[in-house]
């Protein structure tokens, strides 16, 4: 048999760890991303990885990052799988600096750590205020190595439609489409790992890339794979609210010592360290969040009567800023205007993360064999609420396990993609190409990005920090009309190169469908939890909700049915910072 | 503001092969406006200045927060990020691009394979044993990683080349990135080992002695990446490498 | 496939710049001061240095050939640039501009140069070469503009080439040793340019210091 052939989608941290894995033990690779893997959203997480590598002596270990992680998470999260993934992250942070990443380093040269929030320990090694941006690079180098060697092959821009599924369930390749010519193709492949990212731009203004728009994950809980916990969207506590986008401002502008205030009665008041002694400014994003959002929302003390507030990192001495949080001070700088050395800076809490995504098992399995998920479009390492640092690690070690598992089942394939008849792919690539056929003759009167616009505008108001039922079922309506209003739209671009008009309305529609799973799923969980947070059900119900959410796809909606959390190491206590 | 509305006047190509074409557009002033937000109005509303409907323009971008390099585009004729050009600093009409050292694919879009086959020329990694665990790696002097960090954040976003009189159609020069990425990868500890055959690369046809000083690459680096010192830091490498190498033959 | 033919040019070129090339331009401003001191003393000078025996050999290997790399490699990189000022108006791109051009202009008119004034008396039957011959030709308000043109290209060209001949080969790395030649190359620019000013206003019997 000759060597497998493995489809990676996505070429983030997540998605390129997995090639590197696949490719390290024989197979070959084609990696497909919507944009260059160098330009993939994964480059803006801007903290850092946690990973218990105790090199400041703290007494920290795996088990308190286990420990933490669930904790923060708020028991939604497997304990198992996050368990394996607490205790790679040491490794994971050693193979990176030999790939070269430049994190900062203490005077012996060791990884120099900081603190994020949610923890009392100093976990996260970082390379000033780009790490995900270095992270992705080395694994990006990595990659452009094996396919200088010809194992791996990267082609982009191309956009995920639909897996191919062969009679006996299988997954046995992937339709896409090139984003220049326009071709829509099936490709072979034993085994498919899916690395799309979060769905951030579904609410319209996000921290996220114009790219993490959930399409491809849509699209395959729309063939029938799991989507999980659906209505846990992480809202980050500072951004920079503008037209084009939120800006994130990283967690570590309050690691570093960044305090969060507001003026009353004239006075700044730090609300954050007044109402938690204990962690300060660094209580976990949904809580920082919510209290942001209860200063400015409810108690009117936003700054100028508008919503933001101040996040201070001018008492710190600018040089130090500079070599610790350099690039995202810039940033503010560039983007703002003010110099955040000298002038607190203004934010407000925006969306930035999916904590929910694809059901995936403990080798990473979706509920369709052969198809894998790793990365934020899965939904296994962060249950509730994510902690600052968890991200990029949670994405390697998924990408790697995705790729051990991927070839771990094609060892036990009876028959290669290869042996298929052609007609299996043949007609998925027919069925893939009338879909865009379609799209094309539309010629109505709506514009698909003004749609989008207000889809995003719903979600972000009713299905975001806080949630009410009636809002969510407002919204759940609103998304069925602007699902009947799809039928109505007019394409503006009929042209068949590099058209951006034609994908993004398929993109809408998927995105139309994920934003039902999240309000229907956020609308049936009658109680608080991590990001989730509903006035009227104010605390955490373990009896009746400590569940996974599964939304499966019907023509009618997301059916949702539950699943036990696996709670067998740390027993579910009270969620109190 | 002064201004109350938004003129753009774009060059547009409908393909590779096509001729380019320039189409002007109004768009109504909002404050902290950026050139993303105003092509992103143009595909909720593609109508041009003459009130004609046309296809929405054609650009890349992803994060919007200068760190994916995508949306690198003639600005008032400067190579830069488009999401980080604000409309309330710049004169108008705002004249939009396509970067011209690199070929068009449509509208604003650009093929910068070029960029990416230049790194791999260059071997721009590090030739790592592979992804298992080995333990940590090598110690690394905080002041050696300080500017190695600052070269670190290159996002290939093509500026440097764009602004280069030595990168165009005749030359094959390679170009600031990638040898700014050689003095990055030999500055690594396990970078070191592989540094001659990244020097090699750069002493091949279009290599680092093709840089031609002009020094525009510094200032056109949205990053400012140490561009200037770490050329002449490959200079260095190279001289001691071509005359130490020839004596010890 | 490996080559290192056009590394190899580059460095050649760049390295024959200042030596000899460099170094002669001293030598030759030098040789010209001799102007200051009379027409017996400048005579006297040429007369000597022409008496050399076999003093065509060092002519060729150390002024001609190089020359004739230095200005023909350097027309093919001029060839391979193109100059972007009006969209980049920095300083150091002007430079980059003038020094193309600079090396363009005192090419041509060393070409004219040697061929008027060594071998003049073999193609063109001009006189042979003498303070009177060349204090004739500078009566020329033409001619001499000429000259002046070519000293001062020259000397810029010498002067800024130092200036990138420290960093092509990585001699100044930092910004604060490039800023240092900079200005390095700005006095010589200047000094040479004056050095042979004064020595073209002797042959007309005037003096600037």
């Amino acid at each position: 048999m000759s060597a497998p052939q493995v489809l990676v989608i996505g070429g983030g941290l997540a998605g390129l760890m997995a090639a590197i894995r696949v490719a390290e033990k024989g197979a070959n690779v084609k990696v497909f991303s919507l944009c260059a893997p160098k330009r993939s959203h994964s480059a803006c997480a801007q903290g850092g990885i946690n990973g218990a590598i105790n090199t400041l002596g703290q007494g920290d270990s795996p088990k308190y990052h286990f420990e933490e992680t669930i904790y923060g998470g708020d028991f939604l999260a497997n304990q198992t799988i996050v368990k394996g993934f607490t205790d790679a992250a040491p490794r994971l942070i050693h193979m990176l600096d030999r790939m070269g990443v430049t994190f900062n380093r203490t005077p012996e040269g060791l990884i120099d750590l900081r603190r994020a929030g949610g923890t009392k320990f100093n976990r996260v090694a970082f390379a000033g205020g780009t790490t995900g941006q270095q992270m992705l690079y080395a694994l990006d180098e990595q990659t452009r190595k094996l396919e200088e060697q010809g194992r791996v092959e990267v082609l982009f821009p191309w956009d995920f439609m639909e897996a191919i599924i062969d009679e006996e369930g299988n997954c046995r390749g992937a339709v896409l489409q090139d984003l220049t010519t326009m071709e829509v193709k099936a490709f072979r492949g034993d085994a498919v790992i899916m690395a799309t990212g979060g769905l951030g731009y579904l609410f319209g203004k996000s921290t996220n890339a114009v790219i993490n728009n959930g399409s491809a994950v849509s699209a395959l809980y729309q063939q029938g794979a799991i989507y999980a916990n659906g209505e846990f969207i992480q809202i980050h506590p500072t951004s920079i609210p503008m037209d084009d986008k939120n800006r994130l401002m990283s967690e570590t502008c309050r690691g570093e010592g960044g305090r969060v205030w507001v003026y009353k009665d004239g006075k700044p008041w730090y609300f954050l360290e007044e109402w938690y002694p204990n962690y300060g400014n660094l209580v976990p994003r949904d809580i920082a969040t919510r209290e942001i959002f209860k200063v400015c929302v409810d108690m009117k003390l936003g700054i100028d009567g508008e919503n933001m507030v101040y996040l201070d990192l001018s008492h710190l001495d600018p040089n130090w800023l500079q070599q610790r949080l350099g690039g995202i001070l810039d940033m503010y700088e560039i983007f703002v205007g003010d110099d955040p050395r000298k002038v607190p800076m203004k934010i407000f809490p925006t969306v930035h993360f999916t904590m929910g995504g694809l059901w995936v098992d403990e080798t990473q399995t979706t509920k369709i064999p052969g198809l894998y998920a790793a990365g934020e479009c899965e939904y296994q390492y962060h249950g509730a609420n994510r902690l600052g640092g968890n991200a990029m690690p949670a994405c390697m070690y998924a990408g790697e396990l995705a790729g051990n598992s991927a070839m771990d089942y094609i060892k036990g394939l009876a028959k290669s993609a290869a042996d298929l008849p052609d007609k299996v792919f043949d007609s998925a690539q027919k069925k893939n190409a009338e879909v865009d056929g379609n799209i094309y003759k539309l010629t109505g009167t709506e514009n698909p990005y003004l749609l989008h616009r207000e889809m995003g505008e719903w979600m972000t108001n009713n299905a975001t920090v806080v949630r009410y039922n009636d809002r969510l079922q407002n919204t759940d309506n609103k998304l069925l009309e602007l699902m009947e209003r799809f039928k109505k739209i007019g394409i503006s671009d009929n042209t068949n190169w590099s058209n951006q008009v034609v994908p993004f309305t398929r993109q809408l529609w998927n995105m139309l469908e994920l934003s039902r799973v999240i309000t229907i799923g956020a609308i049936a969980r009658n109680e608080s939890r991590g990001a989730h947070y509903k006035p009227d059900f104010p605390e955490r119900d373990d009896e009746n909700w400590l569940k996974t959410t599964l939304a499966t796809y019907s023509k009618d909606g997301p059916k949702l049915s539950y699943e036990d959390v696996d709670i067998q190491h740390v027993k579910p206590r009270p969620r109190r910072y | 503001m002064a201004n109350k509305e938004i003129r753009l006047k774009i060059k547009r190509q409908d393909n590779q092969s096509s001729a380019p074409y320039w189409q002007e557009f109004v768009l109504p002033y909002r404050p902290t406006l950026n050139v993303i937000s105003c092509l992103m109005e143009i595909q909720r509303n593609p109508v041009d200045a003459t009130g004609k409907t046309v296809s929405p323009v054609i650009w890349e971008c992803n994060c919007l927060e200068e760190v994916c390099g995508a949306c690198s585009m003639l600005i008032n004729g400067k190579a830069r990020q488009a999401c980080s050009a604000l409309i309330d600093k710049l004169a108008q009409p705002i004249v939009l691009e396509p970067l011209s050292k690199f070929p068009t694919v449509r509208d604003l879009m650009i093929d910068r394979t070029v960029m990416f086959k230049n790194l791999k020329k260059v071997k721009a990694w590090i030739n790592i044993d592979g992804t298992h665990d080995l333990g940590p790696g090598p110690r690394f002097p905080e002041k050696t990683r300080l500017w190695a960090y600052e070269l670190s954040r290159c996002m290939t976003c093509g500026c440097c080349m764009e602004s280069c009189p030595q990168v165009n159609p005749s030359s094959k020069f390679i170009g600031p990135t990638a040898i700014a990425q050689v003095r990055l990868m030999n500055a690594l500890p396990n970078g070191e080992m592989d540094a001659e055959e990244r020097l090699n690369a750069l002493m091949q046809p279009g290599g680092a002695a093709e840089c031609g000083n002009a020094q525009n690459c510094e200032k056109a680096c949205p990053k400012e990446l140490p561009l200037l010192t770490s050329i002449a830091d490959i200079n260095r490498q190279l001289t001691v490498k071509s005359i130490f190498g020839l004596l010890r033959k | 496939m490996s080559s290192y033919r056009a590394f190899t040019l580059r460095k050649l070129q760049s390295l024959l710049g200042v030596l000899p090339l460099g170094v002669f331009f001293f030598v030759h401003l030098t040789l010209n001061s001799a102007a200051a001191k009379g027409e017996n003393v400048y005579n006297t000078v040429i007369g000597v240095m022409r008496g050399f025996p076999n003093i065509w050999v060092y002519e060729w290997v150390i002024i001609f050939i190089p020359l004739l790399i230095h200005g023909l490699y350097g027309l093919w990189i001029w060839w391979t640039g193109k100059s972007n000022v009006t969209r980049y108006g920095n300083y150091r791109n002007w430079m980059y501009l003038l020094q193309r051009l600079s090396g363009i202009i005192a090419f041509i008119f060393l070409v004219y140069h040697v061929f008027v004034f060594r071998y003049g008396e073999l193609f063109f039957k001009i006189p042979e070469l003498s303070f009177e011959f060349i204090a004739l030709q500078f009566t020329d308000p033409l001619i001499f503009a000429i000259y002046l043109i070519g000293l001062v290209s020259a000397a810029f060209h010498f002067g800024n080439g130092i200036y990138t001949f420290c960093i092509t080969w990585g001699i100044t790395v930092g910004q604060k040793s490039q800023k240092f030649v900079n200005l390095v190359s700005w006095v010589i620019c200047i000094v040479f340019s004056l050095y042979g000013l004064n020595s073209m206003l002797a042959f007309l019997g005037k003096n600037i210091f």
